[in-house]
């Protein structure tokens, strides 16, 4: 935590950029500060989660024992009630140690709620629409990260189980791409997002994580769908157009870095056209490509780490495609790999000591 | 003064007028990567991407031709691939931490070409044997590099030989003496890395060689087993040796637990308050298996963890005061 001299440290810099204009509320910045250092433990959130799931797993035994499970009105009135006392939980009190018992009643509530939907054979649109309603009115009322997190990871899963449900699966790779967009705007507009509105800057970084975490996923879950599953219109319009969020990604990086030389310019546009095509088979190593890019921008570890993690898994996962020879995959990998060595070698003298 | 970082700028911005320029500008200029960063990484995903994707195309074109290549062609590819592998570690020209890699990638490799080896030959040998020799073939490079990664995959390559071992040797082992040797070897292997720490510390001749990752991941699974071990204690009705297991695990928890507190270490204070609540939730679920039980099971799940949770907040508080 920031001790006061660090702080005055901080807000005079900040006054030197934005000028006298520049006012605070300086007690609630050395509040938040505190809560802030509360929080930060990996190893209090994984205990939170677990105590969660625990939670979770004994009190749904217990509905189904004790029956409840054969009364839907009882399901929804217990499923209803999870959500609206964790939603009261969360708001009244930020301390961390009851996040444990309001994430837990969350998770209860939805999958009781979805229990009573499916005894009263509602259909599968409803379910997914009101587990959808139910996600948006948690991110509009809700300030815990964890909810929000959660909360943005079920909106994108009741949005994509609507495509499936209703043989639109062909169209989920669309939201997938969309959804590589809005994490790319979200990574680089940071600045203008958390000071658009209060409401903003304290959903931003759960919102972000929980939008890597489904791109990638939802990537995962295109690569079971292979091209020829897939209408090959479908994957290809898709993938050009990921490789052009990527071709935007990087010239935000190169507008970011202020880098003038055009013939550098065009030699990284060059070599990232043609280091990427050949990934776009498997548009899950296109997309992990993209997440890397991003968090290592923004300095992001987390989301660094997890895009290396899937960029790993989903060669892996290239090896068993059945749909292409291992010959054509081997080549689809020497190709960029030696492309890469030669890059490597040509911009030796570059990157060690020439200034861009 | 402390470096910025993001997180100063989004509490700052949540309490203040900061404008969405002076914001872009202290991210750009004191969180977010540099040129100089960039070149890094691009000299180094360069080279690691243009290494990794030629070696994995050679490989899937090497699988493609698998079944066609004659047994030498098979063998002497890998036996070259470790030949290589370990004269470069005996480069001048390359740096430690490249050298352990190297040996790593080495020490991988040995039991590839255990397993080629036995596709080949079809010896019979089961995967006891495998693992054995796998295990006792690095012994020396894992002792040589020194290298907290090669260690791990050498303490997980011991307990692999040890679980085949019991399951296709041993086979009247009951799972009792496999769960509790499990838990017995991987406490060893926690307590000798954190005295060789201790050592070494004391010596003052070379800084601590088993990092803070490396103790958790082991204390980890000594927990874990621990925690496996006790469960079957808990629900089996044929348990041999309760009264010297949960002895030993009494004895484990709490010496972790003096251990988390004197080196103010939170995975300790974590892990085995963990392990303890899940052990309590099975014995209420034992003994009451109708739905009041498992609603107390519940409800005490939850205020459990609320409660380590404070606790161990006013423990890191008390920490930081004392700093």
């Amino acid at each position: 935590m920031r001790n006061k001299e660090n702080m005055e440290q901080l807000f005079s810099l900040i006054k030197e950029k934005q000028g006298p204009s520049f006012s605070m509320d300086e007690e609630a910045i050395r509040q938040a500060y505190q809560k802030n250092t509360e929080e930060q433990s990996i190893a209090l959130k994984i205990l939170a989660i677990c105590g969660a799931i625990f939670g979770n797993l004994t009190f749904i035994g217990f509905l189904y024992v004790a029956g409840f499970y054969d009364s839907p009105m009882a399901l929804s009135i217990v499923g209803a009630m999870s959500i609206v006392g964790s939603l009261l939980i969360s708001k009244f009190s930020k301390k961390i140690t009851y996040d444990a018992l309001s994430i837990s009643s969350y998770l209860i509530g939805l999958i009781v709620i979805a229990a009573a939907l499916i005894q009263l054979e509602a259909s599968e649109n409803i379910i997914a629409s009101l587990i959808l309603l139910i996600s948006i009115g948690t991110l509009l009322l809700v300030e815990n990260y964890v909810h929000v997190f959660f909360a943005v990871l079920t909106l994108i899963g009741a949005l994509l189980f609507l495509f499936v449900s209703n043989f639109l699966y062909e169209y989920t790779v669309y939201i997938i791409t969309l959804l590589g967009l809005l994490t790319s705007y979200v990574f680089l507009n940071e600045g203008k997002i958390i000071t658009r509105s209060k409401w903003m800057n304290i959903r931003y970084k759960p919102i972000r994580i929980a939008l890597v975490i489904a791109f990638l996923n939802c990537l995962n879950y295109l690569t079971n769908y292979t091209p020829s599953e897939l209408s090959l219109v479908n994957h290809w319009l898709n993938a050009v157009a990921l490789v052009a969020v990527i071709a935007w990604v990087v010239y935000r990086i190169m507008e970011n870095l202020a880098l003038s030389n055009k013939v550098h310019k065009i030699g990284i546009y060059a070599f990232m056209t043609l280091f990427i095509l050949p990934t776009t088979y498997s548009l899950g190593i296109t997309g992990s490509l993209l997440i890397i890019l991003l968090s290592y921008q923004v300095n992001y570890r987390t989301s660094f780490v997890l895009g290396i993690i899937y960029f790993i898994g989903f060669l892996i996962y290239f090896y068993y495609n059945l749909q292409i020879t291992l010959i054509v995959k081997s080549m689809l990998l020497i190709i960029p790999g030696i492309l890469a060595l030669g890059v490597y070698i040509f911009t030796q003298k570059l990157l060690s000591d020439e200034k861009i | 003064m402390k470096k910025i970082n993001s997180d100063d700028i989004h509490i700052v911005s949540r309490h203040s007028n900061l404008n969405a320029d002076t914001a872009e500008q202290l991210f750009q200029t004191q969180v977010y990567r540099n040129k100089e960063d960039w070149k890094m990484f691009c000299k180094r995903a360069l080279l690691t991407l243009g290494v990794s994707l030629t070696l994995a195309g050679i490989i899937f074109f090497f699988a493609y031709n698998w079944a066609e290549l004659h047994k030498f062609v098979k063998l002497g590819l890998i036996e070259a691939l470790i030949i290589g592998t370990t004269l470069c570690s005996f480069s001048k020209k390359i740096n430690p931490l490249s050298r352990q890699f190297v040996l790593t990638a080495a020490a991988v490799l040995v039991g590839i070409f255990f397993a080629v080896y036995g596709q080949i030959y079809q010896t019979g040998a089961n995967a006891y044997d495998f693992f054995l020799a796998w295990t006792l073939f690095i012994t020396l490079w894992v002792i040589l590099a020194n290298f907290p990664p090669l260690w791990l995959i050498y303490i997980l390559l011991i307990n692999l030989t040890f679980y085949f071992y019991a399951e296709q040797v041993a086979v009247d082992w009951s799972s009792e003496v496999i769960i509790n040797s499990l838990f017995i070897i991987n406490t060893i292997f926690l307590i000798c890395s954190l005295l060789a720490n201790k050592i070494l510390e004391n010596s003052q001749q070379v800084a601590v060689i088993f990092p803070n990752w490396f103790t958790t991941v082991l204390l980890l699974s000594a927990v874990s087993f621990s925690t496996i071990a006790a469960e079957y204690i808990i629900f089996s009705n044929e348990s041999n040796y309760p009264i010297v297991t949960l002895t030993l695990i009494a004895i484990l928890y709490a010496s972790g637990l003096y251990y988390g507190f004197k080196k103010r270490n939170s995975s300790y204070l974590t892990l085995i308050p963990l392990s303890i609540i899940i052990l309590i939730n099975s014995f209420f679920i034992r003994e009451m298996d109708d739905e009041i039980g498992l609603l107390i099971t519940s409800a005490f799940s939850i205020f459990a963890v609320i409660i380590v949770v404070k606790s161990l907040l006013g423990i890191q508080k008390t920490w930081k005061n004392e700093e």
